[in-house]
């Protein structure tokens, strides 16, 4: 009886533990307002947010990117070079509801859906393939991003959000700011990081934001009638930006 | 007039331990010394590396179209990197290069800013490494017209090594995904008559290789790619040594009957081998 209640307890205080297995395309189920963190390996990923109930994972189409260099060159056979797998395998823990999801594949290319009813989103992968790229579309939760890849393209989001990148180039596009939103104890709801990549950020002309830009040997630039205290339209949402050795684009939107 | 000619004395000595700098220019001198390991490491923004038939290391910054960020403002923008915190840089205290020496090597460390450019003039035959430390997207590092041993480390972007003559031993550093190195117009002839047995060896590590080989190079490719595609326009299919069954991601493969051997390898890039036009 005891060892039975033991083990009872044991399993309240671990959380809920799903079995690895593989599979060709991953749905979980997730309850309204849960905390979503995934972490993913050597592959490029695409993260869409939709109006339903489950985390989807599933392989995507490898992105066909010939670069100029390619031209008149044909690809050469390697040695035991091992093909894709096509399945995902995958660990995911769910304690009060947070699910924490580590993605294993060997697919270069994965899309990943999140429901737009997620209270926070997280996204981790060290990534060396070097085309990968992190694109995250329609996303209107907050969210957060550590990655390490070639190019990550936010699009059509609203946030709040924290993006922290160590080499790929940072571009955002198309993003909803809200005024009035706090991001945990920090007074910037938006903040942009990078360590050796530019980032090249759209705004709507009519934003209302106080920026705090910070550089260690990189240039600024904008396109926005900035004012010298670094007030845009007079001032209003907290937008932190910084990079140690890249650029900081700051453009108009185009409509 | 006893002391005039003691300050004289004195000026010419100095004049012959110091780096000189005369406009901006700063020169070392090799006198006596082109038998040594000459190492430079240069801290910051993009360096072209020259080999020339002198006795002098000669460091001088230049403008150089494209490469200094400063002048790069898109068109429709304003630089306001004024307005912004900065986080703050190393000090570039003086002396600059900070030189050290032994009996057998010579270390120089110059620093700049991220948005300069600077020229050393190397010359041509002594033993030379430059390692450029610059990870910033503008970076760039070049390195030609030196005929003896080699030894090429970057973080940069891009790297471009083109006619050499020397064994040559290019390492990629940093994390950083998506560099280049480039290599063309190799002096392959004479590299093939060097006794170093470590001629020509390519790590590439995070990175992609370019490489342009003479359409009737007689070598043997030793190639390893743990992520990255290889892409050529020479025949390439395994020769009879190998490799190993156990090898992943390889490949070694003879152009023209097999000769010298050229190392590649890289982790995460691609690699592109193509007949020199």
């Amino acid at each position: 009886m005891k060892q039975a209640i033991l083990l009872v307890l044991l399993h309240l205080f671990m959380g809920v533990t799903y079995a690895q297995t593989a599979f060709k395309r991953l749905t979980l189920s997730v309850g309204k307002g849960s905390e979503i963190a995934i972490i993913t390996g050597n592959a490029s990923v695409d993260i869409q947010g939709y109006d339903g109930d489950y985390i989807v994972v599933e392989h995507a189409p490898a992105r066909q990117k010939t670069t100029s260099l390619q031209d008149g060159l044909t690809e050469v056979a390697l040695n035991n070079r091992g093909e894709e797998d096509s399945v995902i395998t995958y660990t995911a823990v769910e304690k009060n509801n947070l699910f924490k999801i580590n993605i294993t594949s060997n697919w270069k290319h994965l899309s990943i859906k999140i429901p737009n009813t997620t209270s926070l989103f997280s996204i981790q992968s060290t990534t060396l393939m070097p085309e990968a790229e992190l694109r995250i579309e329609n996303l209107m939760c907050p969210f957060s991003v550590d990655v390490s890849m070639k190019t990550i393209s936010i699009t059509n989001v609203s946030g709040p959000f924290a993006v922290k990148s160590y080499s790929g180039k940072v571009i955002l596009k198309n993003i909803s700011w809200k005024p009035n939103v706090r991001w945990t104890s920090s007074p910037f709801p938006y903040v942009i990081r990078s360590k050796n990549s530019d980032i090249d950020i759209h705004f709507p002309d009519s934003l209302k934001a106080d920026f705090s830009l910070r550089t260690v040997s990189g240039q600024i630039f904008s396109g926005l009638p900035i004012t010298p205290d670094l007030k845009l339209n007079g001032g209003g949402i907290k937008i932190l930006i910084e990079t140690d050795n890249g650029n900081i684009f700051l453009r108009k939107s185009v409509n | 007039m006893k002391s005039f000619f003691l300050a004289l004395l004195i000026l010419a000595s100095v004049k012959e331990i110091c780096a000189q700098s005369i406009s901006n220019k700063i020169v070392v001198s090799l006198v006596g010394k082109k038998d040594k390991f000459v190492k430079v490491q240069v801290l910051g923004g993009s360096a072209y590396v020259e080999g020339y038939e002198g006795d002098d290391l000669i460091f001088e910054p230049v403008s150089v179209d494209g490469l200094n960020a400063s002048s790069d403002t898109p068109t429709g923008m304003t630089n306001i990197t004024g307005l912004s915190t900065k986080f703050p840089s190393p000090a570039i205290n003086a002396p600059n290069p900070r030189v050290s020496e032994d009996e057998l090597a010579m270390l120089l460390i110059f620093r700049q800013s991220n948005q300069n450019v600077v020229r050393i003039k190397v010359p041509s035959s002594v033993h030379f490494r430059i390692a450029l430390s610059n990870p910033s997207p503008d970076a760039k590092l070049s390195v030609k017209d030196l005929t003896g041993e080699l030894e090429v480390s970057s973080d940069a972007p891009i790297t471009e090594i083109s006619n050499t003559s020397g064994p040559l031993l290019f390492g990629s550093s940093g994390a950083n995904v998506g560099k280049l190195v480039r290599i063309s117009n190799i002096n392959w002839d004479k590299l093939a008559l060097n006794s170093s047995k470590r001629k020509f060896w390519i790590l590439g590590a995070f990175g992609d290789i370019d490489i342009s080989l003479p359409e009737n190079l007689k070598a043997t490719l030793d190639i390893v790619n743990k992520s990255g595609n290889v892409y050529s326009d020479f025949k390439l299919t395994p020769n009879s040594q190998g490799p190993a069954k156990n090898e992943k991601n390889s490949i070694i493969s003879d152009i023209n009957g097999g000769g010298l051997t050229i190392m590649l390898r890289t982790e995460t890039g691609n690699m592109y081998i193509r007949k020199q036009k």
